[in-house]
């Protein structure tokens, strides 16, 4: 579990997506240790703990398949050479980073990388954007306001981040309890 | 120089409320820009570092630790982006109830919306301490519109970022 870990952390160079889609390949597709119906619902329940995604996802996954020590294993198997080898770029960087052509070609993958975060954000974004829209016309517009007020609120007022992430979670929850009681009430 | 036990906190304060590899952005942004720890462009560097490295963009906040206190940093912002996410294992157990509990799913949909919306005022404001210009602005709408459609790897398209700032920025 370790070596196969490993080996889909370091396929990876250029973005957490493809690791998701090698750790698939190796372990629904070539081994069948999982289910794809396992599958789906264990990446549900990773979108519930907060943090990065993969880390819960490979822990749960190296837990259900053989308890604390293959989530150990996973996790060291996953992390251990990524994080080495994001500290000797970084590290790298320091050091070169007053040569010229290399400040140059980061100034671009700067901008680059800029690109890629918005598709991230868009990506996390969408399925919970569709997610409102199934919940009915109310919650829908209700989000729609609520995404706008908080990049608004980030990008003009000062407000602590923290503040405004929890209290958009909070108004959401209300929100989608408020819609189910309603619907519970509804005439059919 | 920073204290280390307060650096740990505030990225596991930011990982422990935010969704996602790139969701404690805004929070240590904040945090860290605040105390005079990191400036904008360490933020850049690390998201730029973060893509480029191999496993979860979110390791971009190890980059992050070791521009502001070198290996020793790196390693706090490693244990401090582990832990919230293995708060799963728990879940898990108690998997049914609580997946099937509408104001949980609510809060979680309202912190991912939440984070969507705010990280990219966020990178706006870290990549814009560079300045605009017009080569910045197409790498980022040519690399935005290329890995929406998913037909590139990711790394073909730093490269040609890098490339094309080699030419540009030099």
């Amino acid at each position: 579990m370790l070596v196969l870990w490993s080996r889909i952390g370091l396929q990876s160079f250029g973005g957490g997506q493809s690791v998701l889609l090698y750790a698939y390949e190796a372990l629904v597709v070539r081994r069948s240790w999982y289910t794809a119906e396992d599958w789906s619902q264990d990446w549900g329940l990773c979108q519930l703990a907060p943090g990065v995604n993969l880390i819960s996802f490979a822990g749960l996954i190296g837990f259900r398949l053989s308890g604390p020590k293959g989530a150990v294993a996973s996790l060291a198997g996953l992390l251990v050479p990524s994080i080495t080898i994001t500290v000797a770029m970084a590290a790298a960087y320091v050091r070169l980073r007053d040569v010229t052509v290399i400040r140059a070609s980061v100034h671009g993958v700067l901008f680059a990388a800029a690109g890629g975060t918005f598709v991230n954000a868009i990506r996390v974004g969408r399925p919970l954007l569709l997610a409102s829209r199934r919940d009915g016309r109310p919650v829908f517009l209700f989000t729609l306001l609520a995404v706008s007020a908080c990049a608004g609120l980030a990008l003009f007022a000062r407000l602590p981040v923290i503040g405004l992430l929890i209290g958009t979670a909070c108004a959401m929850a209300i929100a989608v309890v408020l819609n189910r009681r309603r619907m519970a009430l509804a005439p059919k | 120089m920073i204290d280390p036990f307060a650096f740990f906190l505030l990225v596991l304060k930011a990982s422990l409320f935010s969704s996602g590899g790139q969701g404690n952005l805004p929070s240590l942004h904040e945090d860290l820009v605040g105390r005079g720890w990191a400036g904008n462009q360490d933020f850049a560097q690390a998201l730029a570092v973060g893509q480029l490295a191999p496993g979860p963009t979110g390791l971009w906040t190890v980059a992050l630790g070791y521009f502001v206190a070198g290996i020793t940093g790196a390693g706090l912002a490693a244990a401090a982006i582990i832990l919230p996410p293995l708060l799963v294992l728990p879940l898990a157990r108690v998997h049914g109830r609580f997946s099937e509990n509408t104001a949980a799913r609510g809060f979680m949909r309202g912190l991912g919306l939440a984070v969507a919306a705010t990280v990219p005022v966020i990178v706006l404001r870290v990549v814009g301490s560079y300045g605009y210009d017009l080569a910045g602005a197409l790498i980022a709408v040519g690399s935005f519109a290329v890995l929406l459609t998913r037909r590139f790897p990711p790394i073909a398209v730093l490269g040609t970022g890098a490339a094309i700032g080699a030419l540009v920025y030099r």
